[in-house]
């Protein structure tokens, strides 16, 4: 895929959104300054995934991430240091669940590993070719046990397609891939249902 | 006058049946019509062994995880104990991770309903226009939930349910039409657990493929030459085993030395 990107570092002018994989919860907060975070109940959002970059990425508390962007997908950039990490950033826009737009990265393993999964439904969806950008939902979220304790992965799927919105114009409509089209559109990713004891969906008990 | 099934002895069908039929239908027709039983490999001896450990698990809460794990390996042992398959020991190092993630999920849901003294459960349907029924067994029913588990194991996490998995479900679901059918997969690393949506549409897949399995069987009440009118794809994983390989060659003619190696 065939975007550019000029490597930057440091300064971060996007208002970001937020996932925290321990609560498997979004969170964003309005433009300005010292807006407190809110949760965003509905993660449903115009996905720019023709300028997805990737990159390396240092976060530390309270202030913005350090970030060495990457040439494109197919060439990394040079690991900067210590404490940087792999990671992905994205621009997301919905002015009804995130208040317009907003940067959305991440170095997180299982994160990076969900938008692996909504990157390649995005990849073979028809709708792509024609130059459309996905609307993706997090449909749910998996819990996942390792040394790190439990964290809970996003599920992504696509529920719509939209053409580039006003808000995200600045990035540059890329020209799509030039992958072609899967035969049939793909199934979107099944949402984790959780137990009973957990909340999930009453079910009827049986009548027999 | 009988019908194609019971002319080759055939008196049920499952959902491995019609799925192996869909996918493979040589070795179909060589298990069920010239009786050749394959072995599997050792990733579906850790599918039954993670079952066996999650199985002890659920109905024993108390039962402490490591119990579980060894009881699952154990099972594992004995399955795979003359296995020449050589991912023995990679299947053999996800067992104890995967029961605890499987056990971790689903001990939420309480003990599993069981049956004149089993724990899993048979089912036995009969579905229009198959003149055969359809025989499965349940993983683990939670008659309070109104939920049907089938555990699934896995190297990677599925994002969704297969289509041989839902026709499975939708068997279950013509069986106990007032319960949610969910599968749960699990790998080492995580677990998801998914509902099967509208079953009826699978339902309909599967009386299909148990037609074309009639007509097919009314082609010929001789069963070596029904099979013989199939090829085998020998390089499916289906045909891993030295054993089924051998047949092949028995059946099809095909020399040692023209046939690809799996």
């Amino acid at each position: 895929m065939g975007f550019m990107s000029v490597p930057s570092s440091g300064g971060d002018f996007k208002v970001f959104v937020a996932y925290n994989a321990k609560a498997g919860r979004w969170y964003t907060k309005n433009d300005g300054k010292d807006e407190p975070m809110f949760e965003v109940t509905d993660m449903t959002a115009v996905f720019d995934m023709p300028n997805l970059e990737t990159g390396w990425f240092k976060f530390s508390s309270g202030v913005a991430p350090e970030k060495v962007m990457d040439p494109s997908l197919a060439e990394a950039a040079p690991n900067p240091g210590t404490d940087f990490k792999r990671g992905f950033q994205i621009d997301l826009y919905s002015e009804k669940n995130l208040m317009g737009l907003r940067e959305f990265s991440s170095t997180a393993g299982i994160v990076i590993e969900a938008m692996n999964n909504l990157y390649d439904l995005w990849m073979a969806a028809p709708e792509n070719v024609a130059g459309k950008l996905p609307v993706a939902r997090c449909s749910g979220v998996l819990p996942i046990s390792n040394k790190h304790g439990t964290n809970y992965q996003p599920t992504f799927e696509i529920v719509g397609w939209t053409d580039r919105p006003a808000a995200l114009a600045g990035n540059g409509a890329s020209p799509p891939p030039a992958a072609a089209p899967a035969p049939a559109a793909p199934q979107p990713p099944a949402q984790h249902m959780p137990s009973p004891a957990a909340g999930g969906a009453k079910v009827g008990a049986p009548v027999f | 006058m009988t019908n194609a099934f019971e002319r080759h002895g055939l008196d049920h069908l499952s959902a491995s049946s019609i799925n192996l039929f869909v996918a493979q239908p040589a070795m179909w027709a060589m298990q069920k019509l010239l009786g050749h039983k394959s072995r599997v490999g050792a990733a579906a001896h850790r599918g039954t062994a993670v079952e066996a450990g999650v199985e002890m698990g659920l109905f024993d809460p108390n039962l402490p995880l490591e119990d579980c794990q060894e009881a699952a390996r154990a099972r594992f042992n004995q399955l795979t104990a003359l296995s020449a398959d050589p991912n023995v020991e990679k299947e053999r190092a996800g067992i104890a991770s995967a029961v605890a993630i499987a056990l971790g999920e689903l001990r939420q849901y309480g003990i599993p309903g069981s049956a004149d003294g089993t724990r899993q459960h048979r089912i036995e349907v009969e579905l229009p226009g198959v003149p055969v029924p359809f025989i499965g067994w349940l993983d683990f029913w939670y008659p309070d939930h109104g939920i049907i588990i089938d555990l699934k194991t896995q190297g990677r996490l599925s994002s969704k349910i297969s289509d041989p998995h839902a026709r499975q479900g939708a068997i279950y679901h013509a069986a106990h039409g007032n319960n949610e059918i969910r599968f749960a997969y699990v790998t080492p690393q995580k677990i998801g657990v998914y509902r099967l949506e509208d079953p009826r549409t699978h339902i309909a897949r599967v009386v299909s493929i148990a037609r074309s399995i009639e007509r097919f069987l009314s082609l010929s009440d001789d069963g070596a030459e029904l099979t013989a009118a199939l090829s085998p794809d020998l390089d499916s994983f289906y045909w891993n085993d030295p054993g089924s390989r051998a047949a092949a060659e028995e059946i099809w003619g095909l020399a040692p030395e023209a046939m690809p190696q799996a």
